[in-house]
């Protein structure tokens, strides 16, 4: 096969996980809070593929978050493309197959997105007090939350590669 | 001494060369990128939407028949009430229309009523949009205005076949010409987002000097009719207090918002008759 089978596991999981978040805050409008769970999604495709196959990967799923997110379009792709490269180049520090690496991961990632974000829309804002508390407040809900969502996203992940008959092991290291 | 090995490099050099592909790609091909991202998701939110009113709806089967005999009964009620009001609004828009043809008046009722359902919320400290599921192949457009039973509801930012986006009123993005219930000057409204507790509000500028407000009876901020995608008196919020603004000329305030705005279901867009002949003729 000329497209590593995990490529579709990885962008149907994030596209899943992606509605999922959106799903919950389209129902939880009444607090006026948005939660805030994209860092697993950046995670696991540079950890576990070649560096040609995370890049078709991380643009698809950047590109869908970038479609989904009233977010200037290209935003997300950037992002992810980024961190996903700075994990890339150190991967061999982390171990994928467990889950405290990538999870410490996902709540860096989700983090350093959200702050950009922040700042991104304070450069604009009149009401700058009330923007950063209420981020503040959605940051803390949203990385409570994540550290129940993380781990069962990177189980199921990990589920499909074997359902599926990938791959379970990381590409083969140090080289990408 | 270790070589230094150049593959290791690869990732750096593809992402620098996707940056720079994006960077010298056009415009066009960016919004057609989007836009067919956004028509390849619109099934799922619509999808989702069908899927939610499946379960009111089975939930609703699981109440006896005597409890839904009393909302059919209740409804009856509401019914004829509403049937009589609307006879009475026929006969005033008919007298109206008559009126108006005397005196060689223009038509007032310049906008068609289109229904929509929403579909998704995006509401949060960095923006407040939602969804709807009705998009171009029903005459809407850009900047269309969206009004629901409490007043405003914002304005269509973005449009897809099946779907559109709306820039919430309370958003930082959303500016209107307001004016106070019963008097004519016009000042500014904008939106100011969400503060830590999640209420919605938003702010006026350039309030005449002479205007008073408590929050007992706050004054009713109202739309005017400038600009014409608006029609004039449709409620905007409440001004509970004012106060001199930075320039001392004018006053300024904060208005608060109907909260039922957060959990809005359906909302009417406002599309203007004119654009509607001008479809046809083009057609």
């Amino acid at each position: 096969m000329v497209f590593d089978k995990r490529i579709f596991i990885f962008l149907f999981t994030n596209g899943l996980l992606i509605q999922l978040m959106l799903l919950v805050n389209s129902g939880i409008p009444f607090v006026g809070l948005n939660l805030f769970l994209l860092g697993p999604v950046f995670i696991l495709p540079p950890l576990y593929l070649r560096a040609d196959h995370f890049f078709i990967t991380s643009i698809l799923c950047g590109l869908w978050i970038d479609a989904a997110l009233p977010t200037p379009f290209g935003f997300f792709t950037f992002i992810n493309l980024i961190i996903g490269t700075l994990i890339l180049l150190t991967r061999l520090r982390f171990r994928a197959e467990k889950n405290y690496h990538p999870c410490l991961l996902a709540h860096i990632a989700n983090a350093a997105t959200f702050s950009l974000l922040t700042i991104a829309y304070s450069l604009g804002s009149n009401h700058l007090f009330d923007l950063i508390l209420s981020s503040l407040i959605e940051l803390s809900l949203s990385h409570l939350i994540l550290m129940m969502i993380a781990p069962w996203f990177f189980n199921l992940q990990r589920v499909l590669f074997s359902i599926f008959d990938s791959k379970t092991e990381p590409e083969s290291l140090p080289f990408v | 001494m270790a070589q230094f090995r150049l593959d290791r490099l690869t990732p750096i050099i593809t992402l620098f060369a996707f940056l720079l592909v994006w960077w010298l790609t056009p415009n066009i091909a960016k919004l057609f990128l989007e836009k067919s991202f956004q028509e390849f998701q619109a099934p799922m939110w619509l999808a989702t939407h069908a899927l939610e009113s499946e379960t009111s709806k089975a939930f609703l089967k699981t109440k006896s028949k005597d409890d839904l005999i009393d909302v059919i009964t209740a409804l009856k009620r509401k019914n004829a009430f509403y049937q009589q009001i609307d006879g009475l609004n026929k006969t005033y828009k008919d007298e109206i229309e008559r009126l108006e043809s005397i005196l060689s008046l223009q038509n007032r009722f310049l906008f068609k009523h289109e229904f929509a359902h929403v579909i998704q919320r995006n509401i949060g400290s960095w923006w407040q949009t939602i969804r709807i599921n009705k998009g171009r192949k029903h005459d809407v457009q850009k900047g269309d205005a969206v009004i629901f039973a409490g007043g405003v509801v914002g304005r269509i930012a973005s449009t897809n076949y099946y779907t559109s986006e709306i820039d919430l009123l309370t958003s930082d993005d959303f500016r209107i010409s307001a004016t106070f219930q019963g008097d004519q000057r016009p000042l500014i409204y904008e939106g100011s987002g969400t503060n830590q507790w999640g209420q919605i509000s938003g702010t006026i500028k350039n309030a005449p000097q002479d205007l008073m407000t408590n929050s007992i009876e706050p004054i009713h901020l109202v739309t005017t009719g400038l600009g014409g995608k608006f029609p004039a008196g449709i409620k905007i919020g409440e001004v509970p207090w004012l106060e001199p603004d930075n320039t001392g000329l004018f006053q300024a305030g904060k208005v608060n918002i109907d909260q039922r705005l957060l959990g809005i279901k359906e909302v009417v867009i406002l599309i203007p008759y004119n654009r509607i002949e001008e479809l046809n003729n083009g057609l």
